[in-house]
């Protein structure tokens, strides 16, 4: 069989219609090493698995939701004892009409029945236990989460709180910059403190970079070569991008964004994409 | 009940499927239900897709879900994301109940031939897989890619996939060549490859 037989095979195998019958011969030529299968089988499988994603989601009946809830509930529920069963009197009975050795084995299965109880009673005191603990566990999880949050929060709104300081100083000039050609709905604003050479950058209705690429603004001085100041992204529009610039002796007299390889560039690559002068 | 861990819909700390996850290994059954809230109707839409009858689709989907609560263990994060493996495990016993479906199907029909999966399907008008309001990203991205496709092709995936039909099957049903449907389905398969290449399968 060639490869792209065994492609085709490999669809169905991904989709999980093939023949039982053909599976072997196909998974021992995977297993043998053929690279482009393997990778095929890979790519497909990541194409198709995500496809019921298009699907209009549709809302399950709420008692479907009851029902699981319920029963994991119930799950960790400590087991029903024997214990509340009366056991049966009527051994002596049970004695004289059937015989000693059937009722010494009646008698036997009674006691059994009885150590059957008392052991499954220590079993539901221990699974009482255990839910107890799991629950312990589980709060102190929700706790810990809870504190992760709470930093998280703090985090933000420290940062928050430092990017409206620094917006609202005097000492910073705010720089609009403007779309080029190039990319003519782009907008972007820069926030500059000269006095340590702090940059807040925002752009929006950017598109987003090329693949392996990404956007780098750029300082232009009065004298002397562009100076890099950052690279960023354009995933989400209106996402601000705080950049710590090197400080400059030089005045910076425009900013200027161009797109570059991923890593960065020493010295910008036309066209330039968005522009703005300090006024 | 345990303490729900604080977070809305519009919080940037919406915990991420991974964290449910190991929230699920922990017995914790309000990840559970975060878990169930977010992807319940994606698994049902696809249950109903599949099976065309909503109480089996519920049946299924009360399986997949207990499965993912009863036997979180099974869940490998290294190997796939939550939402993969639910998808997976989800249409693994899609499939499974649409063979038994089928087999009980060749068996009453007198003559041996296959047929009828695609009447169920017509008959079915409130399943409208491809419609248009787009609620997630992800939702988008592969409608959009879906509907990339030509006619043709965007058919002959939904019953190789959706349908679970072997190309033969499908080749029969449309009445085409072989060879036309195989090739045909790598194409939408390798389009489909393309658009859908830089989705975040996270």
């Amino acid at each position: 069989m060639t490869c792209d037989e065994f492609k085709d095979q490999l669809v169905q195998y991904s989709m999980g219609t093939l023949e039982a019958s053909q599976r072997a011969e196909l998974l021992s030529h995977l297993q043998s090493g053929c690279a482009d299968c393997n990778s095929f089988l890979a790519e497909t499988r990541e194409a198709v698995t995500l496809l019921p994603l298009g699907l209009e989601p549709i809302e399950p009946p709420p008692k479907a939701r009851h029902r699981l809830l319920e029963r994991i509930a119930d799950q960790s529920r400590p087991m029903q004892t024997g214990l509340s069963k009366p056991l049966p009197r009527r051994v002596g009975i049970f004695q004289a009409l059937i015989g000693g050795a059937i009722a010494a084995g009646i008698m036997a299965a009674i006691f059994w029945q009885v150590e059957t109880h008392r052991r499954q009673e220590i079993a539901s005191l221990q699974a009482q236990l255990d839910d107890t603990r799991a629950t312990l566990e589980q709060l102190k999880a929700s706790v810990q989460r809870t504190r992760e949050n709470l930093r998280q929060t703090s985090e933000t709104l420290r940062l928050t709180t430092e990017r409206v300081q620094m917006m609202q100083s005097p000492g910073v000039q705010m720089v609009s910059l403007q779309g080029t050609e190039a990319q003519p709905q782009a907008k972007a604003r820069a926030y500059y403190d000269s006095s340590n050479s702090r940059v807040e950058f925002y752009a929006t209705d950017m598109r987003p970079a090329a693949p392996g690429k990404a956007y780098e603004l750029w300082l232009i001085p009065k004298t002397g070569a562009p100076m890099p100041a950052g690279m960023f992204t354009a995933d989400k529009a209106s996402r601000g991008v705080a950049l710590a610039v090197p400080s400059t002796k030089e005045q910076v007299v425009a900013f200027a964004v161009t797109q570059e390889p991923a890593l960065g560039s020493a010295t910008p690559t036309m066209p330039i994409l968005v522009k703005g002068a300090v006024q | 009940m345990t303490p729900s861990v604080v977070s809305n819909n519009n919080s940037p700390f919406d915990p991420s499927d991974a964290f449910l996850m190991s929230g699920i290994r922990a017995r914790d059954s309000e990840s559970f239900s975060q878990l169930y809230d977010r992807h319940g109707s994606m698994v049902f839409a696809l249950c109903v897709r599949m099976l065309h009858d909503r109480d089996e689709a519920e049946d299924v989907m009360l399986e997949v879900f207990w499965e993912l609560w009863d036997r979180s263990g099974r869940y490998d994060a290294s190997r796939s994301s939550p939402l993969t493996y639910l998808m997976r495990v989800t249409r693994s016993r899609l499939i499974d109940r649409l063979r038994a479906r089928r087999s009980r199907q060749r068996a009453e029909l007198s003559s041996g031939e296959f047929s009828g999966i695609s009447n169920l399907e017509l008959k079915n008008p409130d399943v409208e897989p491809l419609a248009e309001t787009l609620r997630t990203e992800q939702h988008a991205l592969v409608s959009r890619a879906m509907g990339g496709l030509t006619p043709e092709q965007r058919q002959a995936i939904e019953m190789a996939f959706f349908d679970a039909m072997t190309h033969a099957e499908i080749a029969a049903q449309l009445k085409e060549p072989l060879g036309t449907i195989k090739s045909r389905i790598r194409q939408a398969l390798s389009r489909l490859r393309q658009t859908l290449g830089t989705l975040e399968m996270s």
